[in-house]
């Protein structure tokens, strides 16, 4: 890489930057971590943007809560996960973990002046929620369907009173979606990667070029 | 009351004014000594712990900052104060390698971070 050539600045999403913290227990670690070997290899600057970081400790959050209510065994009632949902201990557990972890990852990255940059008083333009509007009155997702699956043991069921087995849901880019991207351009990067096949409906009618890792 | 009588309250001492005398004096004595200690205080006020601590943290800023850039040294100390994080800190150009895996503890089993994002945008924050 030539030295006058100029510094990519790349947009992480939230998933790509929270897969890489997960580490190999993340399905898509792997296809994560491509993007930060990809970054030291070419001195790229990941833009680090507020959203994204509000996005990820909410995100870890749910990881947490997901790991405790697998954690327990099979057959526990309702009235036992409201008791524990009610509890302040679990509150203060899955709170403290999920901070603790968070913490760590933004301690990592205030720490890498070569390779992460952060928002420093961007001023956002109003009209990007006008134009997100004008963008989805464009563009039309698509249906999809799921199989009923339980969420504790994932094996697919269908429901024991109607014997319905799956459920149609409308399936699209969306305000947080647009949002990571609006702010990708405002920050000036000139790349946005994510993992998240959804956005690949969007590459070439927003400005910035979008990667959808595979 | 005549006109007299107004005359004399003035020129006869009262109990008030007694207290007004005492209390100009006192205010005086006061003044005195702020004005005494302000001399004496002020030189050593550049030794003093706050003033210390201030002057540790703009050189902490000024060095360190120098390193990062002081834009974004400043955003990134914004960003650790709001999670408690140590204002003291150094560039480490291998962070970005540290992270992969750094909070692999968060869950014991076989995650899809993408999947889960993807709800949370579809169904449950949003």
């Amino acid at each position: 890489m030539g030295t006058n050539q100029p510094v990519e600045k790349v947009y992480i999403d939230t998933n790509i930057l929270v897969s890489y913290a997960l580490g190999p227990n993340d399905d898509d670690y792997l296809r994560a971590k491509n993007v930060f070997d990809q970054a030291i290899r070419e001195n790229h600057i990941i833009m680090v943007s507020n959203f994204m970081l509000t996005e990820a400790l909410n995100t870890l959050r749910n990881v947490i809560t997901e790991d405790k209510y697998q954690s327990l065994v099979h057959g526990v009632t309702q009235t036992a996960l409201i008791a524990m949902a009610d509890s302040v201990e679990f509150k203060k557990v899955v709170a403290e973990e999920s901070m603790t972890s968070f913490s760590n990852v933004v301690d990592l990255m205030t720490k890498d002046a070569q390779h992460f940059k952060f928002e420093e008083n961007t001023k956002y333009d109003g009209v990007i929620f006008q134009n997100f509007l004008a963008l989805l009155s464009g563009l039309f997702g698509i249906f999809r369907v799921y199989r009923f699956r339980c969420d504790k043991c994932e094996q697919y069921n269908p429901c024991q009173t109607c014997k319905t087995s799956s459920s149609i849901a409308y399936k699209a880019i969306n305000a947080p979606d647009l949002l990571h991207v609006q702010i990708a351009q405002t920050l000036g990067c000139t790349k946005f990667v994510t993992m998240d096949k959804g956005f690949g409906a969007i590459d070439g009618i927003v400005q910035i070029p979008i990667t959808v890792l595979q | 009351m005549s006109s007299l009588n107004c005359k004399l309250d003035s020129l006869v001492p009262q109990p008030s004014s007694f207290l007004q005398i005492m209390a100009n004096f006192g205010q005086l004595i006061g003044n005195l000594l702020n004005d005494v200690y302000g001399k004496i205080t002020k030189p050593l006020e550049q030794f003093s712990i706050g003033s210390m601590f201030i002057q540790t943290e703009e050189i902490q800023r000024q060095v360190l900052g120098g390193s990062f850039g002081t834009e974004t040294f400043n955003s990134r100390l914004n960003l650790r104060a709001i999670l408690g994080l140590s204002a003291s800190f150094e560039d480490n150009p291998k962070a970005i390698e540290q992270l992969s895996g750094s909070v692999k503890r968060a869950t014991n089993r076989k995650t899809n971070v993408t999947r889960l994002i993807r709800n949370m945008r579809d169904y449950d924050g949003y």
